[in-house]
């Protein structure tokens, strides 16, 4: 099991890292969410079918408590 | 179209208009806040002609598609929303000027419409410190939000 502390270290760097990532130029920022957009849309499909498994039941969903 | 005079000027705000201040995240469209007389209350879908015109006819997710983006042209009714429009400040695009909301108002804006994925931006808006304390409760206060950002704050334990 990790130590708490490298855990929030870990957490610190990865805000430290959004951080730089924010400050990155506009134009790069809107590329990655143009990829991010394009990907949604490749899903959407998929999204739906799920959804609508979900909604007939057709889907079980087993949590593993051990 | 602010040079063609179809608008008279404009604010990018919403997902893009926050994406210019923290890291960039998934969003379908991008919203523009655009003026319109105060008295009128049906109007036209501002900027449909312009770009019908120049060939732009597909509309997606209530917005106009422009080079792959839905563009949604919001006529900003509240007062939050005229400021957040009238204060809008000039950035850029590889070079390209872009009016675009300050970070202060795009957070007050998410604060008063309140969705989830509103409070997980404001969220980003502030651990990335891309707004100004002092300025964002500045609007807060004019606007009477002080309430929810007292119970965002509350919840996100900051």
């Amino acid at each position: 099991m990790s130590n708490p502390s490298d855990i929030q270290e870990l957490y610190r760097q990865m805000e430290e890292r959004r951080k730089i990532r924010a400050r990155r130029p506009i134009a790069e920022k809107l590329a990655v969410a143009e990829e991010l957009r394009d990907l949604q849309r490749a899903l959407a499909p998929v999204r739906a079918a799920n959804r609508a498994k979900r909604a007939a039941g057709k889907v079980e969903i087993r949590f593993k408590t051990k | 179209m602010v040079a063609d005079g179809v608008i008279e000027d404009y604010a990018v705000a919403g997902a893009v208009g926050a994406m210019f201040y923290v890291e960039a995240f998934a969003t379908a469209d991008i919203d523009v806040f655009v003026l319109t007389p105060e008295d009128r209350i049906i109007m036209e879908l501002p900027g449909w002609e312009y770009l019908k015109a120049r060939g732009y006819t597909k509309v997606e997710k209530e917005g106009i598609v422009v080079e792959g983006w839905p563009v949604q042209f919001l006529p900003a009714t509240t007062s939050l929303e005229r400021e957040a429009y009238t204060r809008a400040q000039m950035l850029s695009v590889e070079e390209v000027p872009v009016r675009v909301a300050r970070p202060e108002h795009l957070v007050a804006i998410m604060l008063k419409v309140g969705r989830q994925k509103d409070i997980a931006r404001i969220a980003m808006f502030l651990s990335q410190d891309a707004v100004e304390l002092s300025a964002l409760e500045n609007v807060i206060n004019r606007y009477e939000l002080s309430d929810k950002w007292l119970d965002y704050k509350n919840k996100l334990l900051i």
